[in-house]
């Protein structure tokens, strides 16, 4: 019997677990059909920021040699005079949409989720953990009280469901507490991992803005490892899980710790629209052989206390 | 895959056309035409190349571009080693086999056409081309961009010419086309108005058609979304650079 892989959080029913990490395609209307061909069960946006940002100068992005990639894409966007259009797009063919909201203060984080309720998201994510944009992201997400001013101001008036989203952080529990205090009602965990990469025949940082956002299979077991203790911490919390997922038991080992949905990025871009079949099919496979009839009763299995 | 590679010899076109072989030091594939590098300097700035010429087993790759901003300023300026990326986008070249092109191109699409010449002379298939240029102070015989052995017919257009209303591209392209045989493929490398052109022009024959837009590229690697071709579900970076008239009509309408 094939197990039944749908899951429910934050009020909406997805028929899979599976969603594209924010930073695949993922602002123009048109990457929602791209990424609506890819499989995805509901649509994570780039980040929007209050006005339109054309990102950092190029190179924005590294393929590293052992696998993975560093990116310094610098969140550009439309502002969000172009929020409409693209909720509009993912509404137009009924998929879920959860929009990506950026800022460099708390009132900042308060404008973009207002527009993006407003111009119909299914629930925001608040990006506290962008590696490589001075400003936006990093630094607030690893301050318990930054962390706390603009989840709280984010959230406290909009309708729609708030989700954080953290990077790798010294203070994740203390932080992720925080957020749920403001009102965050779920997390991701995590974001690209500050890092860098260097020409060695010109002895200079590859990148523009020297240092980039790692991802890819290299922090899969360090995402693992966060969503693990911050699950034992908050065990009635959804946890979307990313980092690394390559293949279904790279996804089956963040359901056991407690994760209900994965976001996926590398695994798009090296396998485009293989990746989602793949990993339903892996993960359909391995729930029947161990005769689970669905995903919810394997949630956190590996995680208790 | 990224690699570095070594400028080993520069040639200047009418002062604003560079053409530049590279010694790559790791080998990063086999390119085939109508792919593309993301060559640069590091932490400068990086530049979306067709690859021109490209000899795997010794890692020697050529590539041409007009001086145009800074970033090209640069590069043509510069000596020593570079960064590549690559090679980028979809393998779809048709294979000449004793077919007749026509390639009908202007501005970075010139750099396609060393390879294409190898291809046809490598293939028995012949090729002719129209080049488009800016302004007649750009025009150069195509010897000095080739260096294969060309055995086909070329016509230079200057650009300027067809926005005074001199030279109408739709019927010159028509008359070239019936003082010859009909071409078995017809590619078009260039902005919107001249892919518009080619698709109107040649919708009377049952010609393949292949397309390859310019359009700005940022990451090479489908991450970005930059290249989607509007109004599609494509990317050039990924699914291009070589499009059919009908996959991209919408974007052309």
């Amino acid at each position: 019997m094939e197990a039944d892989l749908s899951v429910k959080f934050l009020g909406l029913k997805l028929s899979h677990p599976i969603l594209n990490a924010s930073g695949i395609l993922g602002h123009m209307p048109e990457h929602v059909t791209i990424l609506k061909s890819y499989g995805v069960a509901a649509i994570v946006s780039k980040t929007f920021t209050p006005e339109p940002r054309t990102g950092h100068k190029e190179p924005v992005i590294i393929e590293l040699p052992t696998g993975g990639i560093i990116n310094s894409m610098g969140l550009p966007n439309p502002g969000i005079t172009g929020l409409k259009k693209f909720v509009d797009a993912a509404k137009k063919i009924s998929i879920p949409i959860i929009i990506s909201v950026g800022g460099r203060n708390p009132d900042e984080f308060h404008k973009v989720a207002i527009a993006a309720e407003e111009a119909g998201a299914d629930a925001v994510e608040l990006n506290l953990s962008c590696p490589h944009t001075k400003d936006y992201g990093l630094e607030l997400g690893a301050d318990p009280q930054m962390a706390y001013e603009v989840t709280k101001e984010a959230s406290y008036s909009i309708k729609v469901p708030t989700i954080a989203k953290l990077g790798l952080i010294d203070k994740m529990i203390e932080v992720s507490g925080k957020v749920l205090e403001a009102g965050a009602k779920a997390l991701t965990l995590i974001n690209t991992i500050k890092s860098m990469f260097i020409d060695v025949y010109t002895a200079r940082p590859f990148l523009n803005k020297i240092y980039g956002g790692l991802s890819g299979p290299s922090i899969h077991p360090i995402a693992v490892r966060v969503v693990y203790d911050v699950y034992r911490e908050h065990e009635d919390t959804p946890i979307i899980a990313s980092g690394g997922v390559v293949n279904w038991y790279d996804a089956a080992e963040f359901f056991l710790v407690g994760s209900r949905a994965v976001q996926i990025g590398y695994a798009l871009l090296l396998k485009k629209d293989r990746a989602v079949p793949e990993l339903l099919n892996g993960l359909s496979n391995w729930l029947a052989e161990l005769k689970y009839k669905n995903l919810e009763e394997v949630i956190g299995l590996a995680a208790r206390k | 895959m990224f690699t570095t590679a070594k400028i080993i010899e520069k040639v200047n076109i009418r002062n604003i056309f560079w053409k530049t072989k590279l010694r790559l030091n790791e080998n990063i594939g086999e390119a085939k035409p109508f792919q593309f590098i993301m060559a640069g300097i590091s932490g400068e700035f990086e530049l979306p190349l067709y690859v021109s010429l490209y000899d795997h087993e010794n890692r020697l790759l050529e590539v041409f571009y007009k001086v145009r901003g800074e970033d090209t300023k640069k590069l043509s300026k510069h000596n020593g080693f570079v960064t590549v990326r690559g090679f980028y986008g979809k393998d779809r070249m048709i294979s000449f086999n004793s077919k007749s092109i026509l390639y009908i191109t202007e501005d970075r699409g010139f750099s396609v056409i060393p390879f294409l010449v190898d291809k046809a002379n490598r293939e028995n298939g012949t090729i002719d081309i129209i080049m488009i240029f800016d302004s007649k102070d750009e025009i150069f015989q195509i010897a000095e961009l080739a260096g294969v052995d060309f055995k086909g017919s070329v016509i230079y257009i200057d650009k300027e010419e067809i926005d005074h209303g001199f030279i109408n591209l739709g019927s010159f392209v028509n008359m070239f086309t019936e003082q010859r045989q009909r071409w078995d493929v017809i590619i078009g490398a260039g902005n919107k108005d001249l892919l518009k052109a080619i698709c109107k022009l040649s919708n009377s024959y049952s010609t393949n058609r292949f397309l390859s837009p310019f359009t700005y590229v940022k990451c090479g690697i489908g991450a970005c979304g930059y290249c989607t071709i509007p109004k599609t579900r494509y990317s050039l970076c990924v699914d291009g650079t070589l499009f059919t008239c009908e996959e991209i009509s919408a974007f052309l309408r």
